[in-house]
């Protein structure tokens, strides 16, 4: 319980240290959204000085990171000057965009690592091996630019599924049956290329851990006593090579979330990512400060989750003291 | 094998002096506010004359090591005070122990991981000179050699790496190192333990050969007290972190006074054959 | 192949990529920014060696194209005159390290042909040469942040791990903020928080700054490993014996071993690095037009009628591939080599 309790510290803290780097970083800016506005001559300064004021922006540093600190408590995170709206509403969305996007590519790659990894495990010998490492080692050459900007040529010279956002045109009219089945299709490509581009690490994670695992003693001694394979492997040692890969979960994500982004923009996926994009291309800083600070809070709610798995999955980790 | 060259004779300055030495770790959990201290030397007392060989013997966790790395420097006692030579070593500064330090050197337990694996031989050797700043590459090399000649190392083993040695050659190669800086003082904190017992003899005998050749004083740790009968002077005894007994070698193991030392000699091992002694060379 | 010849090999292979934008002048036909607005997205050149007659020629040679009849985007042969290729030609001048002007080309056609062995662009640039030039900015920047991340990162790992307490405390915390933090958001954060527009020259070094800062704490952490490790050594103490000072202790005995995870880490960051820089240029961060970066060719692609009729645009993205591979095939091979290595 305490080890939970620890963890939940540290990722707290480790958010609030997020969120001052954004500030300071955002302090070293040499300009806000009003330099745009500087720059008319039909707007005075006045103007600009009364509206500043009336964003705070021209209170000291630490008193504005207080007061950011305070409505992010209250869950409010700011207004969004480019977009004109509240930034928590348009964080939001984004948010549950990018979540259903890499929620799904995290599954799928997990899904598929696991079992052929096991298999590339137990079968680690002969053109096995050699298949595996060569077809690893060229996926993980394709950057996922490359391989977003092919496959999207590929499908939309044959028009083989639709592309760009998440829903088609006339959403609206379709039934509910309709409109999930125009998601997936929506999502099919994007899931397909953050899974390709992901999955060559995992699967390589996955058999080394396996492996490791199945020359244990403890294993031979299972195998020694007649117990079946099957047995041995998913009763044995796929629980012992889950701890490794538990902690692995939690830091494939950050480069989920990494691949997620560049794949959102050049899919045209409405989620965080474009929408960090925009904002950097208006000087929006507070909605740059509120997309940087929302992705780190999935990573690391990701890795608590990680955590929580491993303490339920690891009994060492239970009895351990303090 | 008794020694000669043993000065106890009145009036004349120990080159080592151990005053109530104690030393204490405090060990603190991370996220516990407990503290926790061990106390690895509780008041020791000692003297040694120069030329002696000095056993100091006790059973695991009696603060052997730890008196052994504080006379050399090493690690910093708590309170008490260690006189080499008329200086209180305990008050230098770095600078200042700088120059004491050649003169006391500790040959550690396992000669593997004493010495670092990508130097060769000879830059193991020549590592003190050359901290030291000492000369010219070629004056250097030359002591090393030398060194190395006293130890039985023929300079053909210079370019080797550690690993391709044996353990006793390594033992060798550590000793020739501390040799190379002309000590006074030499401790050997279980040094010979992990070889066999006709390695242990050789290198004993080149140590033997070495005091008399450069008047070095020993400072002999090990638990192995059939070695000790055989080889030292004076042995001391050490429990709980203190000295408890302190005799001539013969002395001590006709006429052992503390219960301790009692169980500690009887606890050699007797071969029930016929004498002479191993005097093995 | 010996093991360490197959790394010198390798290393031979990536240098031979280096060189090739290094000399970009030279074996360039064209500057990357001459532009023909004829040619708009051209296709690649087809080298025939056969004329309309029938003979055989050794030399290759190319038709100038136009468009069709008809069309704003279909180019035809014009088979009326051939240009051959012509090596060491003259072309547009350009300066030798600085020092001095040139105008020796390695291959071109007389004018007013014009190859276009990979297709032109938007503008009707040569795509090949800008692959060329733009090598220089992706693969070097790549390279240079490489260098900086790991520079901070050995320097900061081995202050941490050697000295411990309280810096060391301080670096490890902030080391897992920035690693708390999806690398891709960070960067675009950084970014973020400088001036949109650079120019070309600062905007190559800005680049290197921001990747290179972002990537510290995963080099430190693994630095500060070995030091620890190290620190822990008979041997370390041994040296303190012989009045080592801490500078010596660290540098000849602490930092040594860590250098050639280091290496090892460096092969595998330099790819990592050079995606940054394309990334970024890709998404209009990063170095603009004209001057090309291997992601900013590749930015006209998210318009879909470029994605779908221009293959050749896609080219640079291609080029990554060989990079790629060349440089994980060496990170691989080192981290044998290392691991083989004793400590």
């Amino acid at each position: 319980m305490r080890y939970l309790l620890r963890r939940l510290l540290h990722a707290v803290l480790v958010l609030a240290g997020v969120s001052v780097l954004s500030f300071l970083f955002s302090e070293m800016s040499p300009g806000d959204y009003f330099a745009e506005m500087r720059m008319m001559p039909q707007v005075s300064p006045e103007t600009i000085a009364a509206q500043r004021a009336q964003y705070g922006l021209d209170r000291p540093l630490p008193i504005r990171y207080a007061r950011w600190l305070q409505s992010v408590a209250r869950g409010d995170f700011g207004y969004s000057f480019a977009y004109n709206a509240p930034a928590r509403q348009l964080l939001g969305v984004r948010a549950r965009n990018t979540l259903l996007l890499t929620g799904t590519a995290v599954l799928l790659s997990w899904m598929l690592a696991i079992p052929f990894g096991i298999w590339a495990a137990v079968h680690r010998r002969g053109w096995a091996r050699r298949a595996f490492g060569v077809g690893t080692s060229a996926l993980l050459a394709i950057p996922d630019l490359l391989l977003a900007l092919a496959l999207l040529m590929l499908v939309v010279r044959t028009r083989i599924l639709p592309v760009g956002g998440m829903f088609s045109v006339n959403v609206a009219e379709m039934t509910s049956l309709g409109k999930l089945q125009d998601l997936a299709a929506h999502m099919l490509l994007p899931v397909l290329v953050i899974v390709l581009g992901t999955l060559p690490a995992l699967l390589r994670h996955v058999r080394a851990a396996m492996i490791e695992v199945l020359d244990a003693p403890f294993i031979r001694a299972a195998r020694g006593h007649g117990l079946p394979e099957n047995w041995v492997l998913f009763r044995y040692a796929l629980p012992v090579a889950a701890n490794p890969l538990i902690s692995l979960f939690g830091f494939s994500l950050a480069t989920l979330l990494s691949a997620s982004l560049l794949v959102e923009v050049i899919m045209s996926w409405p989620g965080l990512g474009p929408m960090l994009l925009e904002a950097i291309f208006a000087r929006d800083l507070y909605l740059v400060i509120g997309a940087v600070v929302f992705s780190t809070l999935f990573l690391l709610a990701g890795n608590l989750v990680a955590d929580l798995l491993l303490y339920a999955a690891d009994p060492r980790i239970r009895t351990e003291k303090a | 094998m008794a020694a000669d060259g043993n000065q106890d004779g009145v009036g004349v300055q120990p080159l080592l002096r151990v005053e109530r030495l104690r030393k204490t770790y405090a060990q603190r959990h991370p996220l516990s506010l407990r503290e926790h201290s061990v106390t690895a030397l509780d008041g020791v007392d000692m003297v040694a004359a120069r030329g002696l060989f000095l056993a100091l013997v006790g059973e695991s966790g009696s603060g052997k090591s730890t008196l052994a790395r504080c006379i050399a420097c090493l690690e910093r006692p708590s309170t008490g005070s260690i006189w080499f030579q008329d200086t209180d070593v305990t008050g230098l500064g770095e600078s200042e122990l700088r120059r004491i330090r050649p003169k006391i050197q500790l040959i550690f337990q396992d000669a593997a991981t004493a010495l670092n694996p990508r130097f060769s031989a000879l830059e193991l050797v020549e590592e003190p000179l050359r901290i030291q700043h000492y000369a010219s590459a070629r004056a250097r090399a030359e002591k090393a050699l030398h060194a190395m000649a006293q130890v039985g190392l023929p300079p053909d083993c210079a370019p080797r790496y550690p690993h391709q040695f044996s353990g006793g050659q390594r033992q060798r190669l550590a000793i020739a190192r501390a040799l190379v800086q002309e000590p006074e003082l030499l401790i050997l904190d279980e040094a010979l333990s992990g070889l066999d017992l006709s390695l242990q003899a050789q290198i004993v005998n080149t140590l033997l050969e070495l005091r008399k050749r450069h008047a070095l004083t020993y400072l002999y740790i090990s638990h192995d007290l059939g070695m000790v009968k055989q080889v030292a002077d004076e042995v001391a005894v050490m429990h709980g972190g203190r000295v408890v007994e302190r005799a001539r070698t013969a002395e001590l193991f006709r006429n052992p006074q503390q219960p301790v030392t009692r169980a500690l000699v009887a606890a050699i091992p007797e071969i029930p054959c016929h004498r002479p002694t191993a005097r093995s060379v | 192949m010996s093991h360490d010849r197959r790394i010198w090999a390798i290393a031979a292979v990536l240098i031979f990529f280096h060189a090739a934008a290094i000399f970009a002048d030279f074996l360039a036909p064209y500057d990357f920014a001459a532009q023909d607005r004829g040619m708009a997205f051209a296709p690649p050149a087809r080298l025939h060696f056969v004329d309309n007659t029938g003979v055989f020629h050794l030399r290759p040679f190319v038709y100038g194209i136009k468009l069709r009849q008809g069309s704003l985007t279909e180019y035809q042969e014009d088979r009326s005159r051939p240009f051959p290729i012509r090596f060491f030609v003259t072309g547009e001048p350009y300066r030798v390290l600085g020092l001095w002007n040139s105008r020796l080309r390695c291959f071109g056609v007389d004018e007013p042909g014009r190859i276009l062995l990979m297709g032109g662009d938007g503008f009707g640039r040569d795509v090949f040469s800008r692959l060329l030039y733009g090598g220089r900015v992706s693969l070097f920047s790549g390279l240079l942040a490489a260098g900086l991340s790991l520079g901070i990162g050995l320097f900061l790992g081995a202050f941490s791990g050697f000295y411990g307490g309280w810096l060391d405390d301080i670096i490890m915390r902030v080391s897992e903020v920035f690693l708390a933090l999806p690398w891709i958001y960070l960067l675009l954060a950084l970014r973020a928080f400088l001036p949109l527009r650079v120019d070309p020259a600062d905007a190559f070094f800005l680049l290197v700054g921001v990747i290179g800062f972002v990537g510290w704490a995963r080099p430190a952490r693994l630095v500060r490993g070995v030091v620890l490790s190290a620190r822990e050594r008979t041997f370390v103490l041994a040296a303190r014996g012989f009045g080592a000072s801490n500078s010596y202790l660290l540098r000849r005995h602490a930092l040594p071993p860590a250098l050639g995870v280091l290496l090892t880490q460096a092969a595998l960051l330099v790819p990592q690095y050079i995606l940054a820089e394309v990334t970024l240029s890709f998404l209009g961060l990063g170095v603009a037009d004209p001057v090309p970066s291997w992601g900013n060719m590749l930015a006209d692609l998210q318009q879909y009628h470029v994605l779908t009729s221009y293959w050749w645009m896609l080219i640079p993205g291609f080029a990554l591939l060989p990079v790629f591979l060349a440089y994980y095939v060496l990170a691989n091979l080192l981290h044998q080599r290392v691991k083989s290595l004793v400590l």
